[in-house]
């Protein structure tokens, strides 16, 4: 699998999906407000956060709702690094994008998973967005409770944090690239 | 005890302990990379100080303004260590700073209450 090899098939429907978001946010009323594709690390979660922070206070958003897609954006990029899968080159294609529309944002991620960790991811998102937010809550304190950090450093509970912030309104796709791998994609939104 | 200071980074918050002046801070934003790696010499620091059997009173004070989970987590195994310290005999305090808006770092701080049954002061900054 070549990521960087435009034409590729891994390439083009990697391509297609990015571009599609940012389709869906052209025109009145609707922006584009961050955008990165590419490799991710601690130095760009950092940088990327950062400027969330500063776009959200400039547009004069509420403090509590920085506070939700703060939350989100450091969940969800820091699951990448730590799980996103790298090409044969070594090379993690990765994108993340904030849409807003009107007083609504939509956080976007999407980084390649093998087809195992797709069927597993699979299993876990629909089991937490069949639940309602006191069981969301529960499970939360429960894994507070008895959780360890695993191997990778993941506590079990960055999804949890996503439903929890984005009042349970998270959606995720996957679509096969090859034999071996997927890309996954999340969002999830948080009113303004 | 040696006096343990870690300084404040963009992603790891500022960590002061000192056994001499009775000073045990952490204040800052707190998600690291690696948080197991990050909160590791916290947690062996307080091994010291527990097998040290030297401390009759300790106030931990927190100043956080975002967590992220990995690092919930990790908080969470370093206040393991001050139930341990309570149960030698010391007497344990937890003060719990937050901004006055902050429901979300109020209520972590109202979670770890609930899960470790540790004394705890809340206290909005100014």
């Amino acid at each position: 699998m070549d990521l960087n090899k435009k034409g590729s098939v891994e390439e083009s429907i990697f391509s297609a999906k990015v571009a599609s978001i940012k389709a869906a946010y052209a025109g009145n009323e609707k922006k584009v407000l961050v955008s990165h594709v590419g490799e991710l690390d601690q130095d760009k979660v950092n940088s990327i956060s950062t400027l969330v922070e500063n776009q959200m206070e400039n547009l004069g958003v509420s403090k509590s709702a920085v506070k939700k897609i703060f939350n989100i954006v450091i969940e969800t990029l820091q699951n990448i690094c730590l799980h996103g899968e790298k090409d044969n080159n070594g090379y993690q294609m990765t994108y993340f994008i904030i849409g807003k529309k009107e007083n609504e944002f939509t956080i976007f991620s999407g980084n390649i998973v093998t087809s195992l960790v797709a069927e597993k991811l699979n299993l876990r998102l629909n089991a937490v967005k069949s639940l309602s937010d006191t069981d969301l809550k529960k499970q939360y304190m429960d894994v507070l409770s008895n959780g360890e950090l695993s191997a990778k450093g993941g506590a079990g509970l960055g999804f949890l944090t996503i439903a929890l912030k984005s009042g349970n309104n998270m959606d995720f796709e996957f679509q096969g690239l090859n034999k071996e791998y997927s890309l996954f994609s999340l969002q999830s939104k948080v009113q303004g | 005890m040696k006096r343990l200071e870690i300084k404040e980074t963009n992603n790891t918050p500022h960590i002061l302990f000192d056994a001499t002046t009775g000073v045990f801070v952490i204040e800052g934003k707190s998600f690291p990379e690696d948080s197991k790696e990050f909160y590791r010499p916290l947690i062996e620091w307080f091994d010291g100080l527990i097998a040290a059997k030297s401390v009759s009173e300790l106030t931990l004070t927190f100043n956080l303004f975002y967590l992220s989970s990995s690092s919930i987590i990790s908080v969470k195994q370093l206040l393991m260590k001050l139930i341990d310290l309570s149960n030698n005999g010391a007497k344990v305090n937890v003060l719990w700073k937050y901004d006055d808006d902050d429901d979300d770092i109020k209520k972590t701080g109202e979670d770890y209450q609930k899960i470790t049954k540790l004394k705890f002061d809340f206290q909005t900054n100014d």
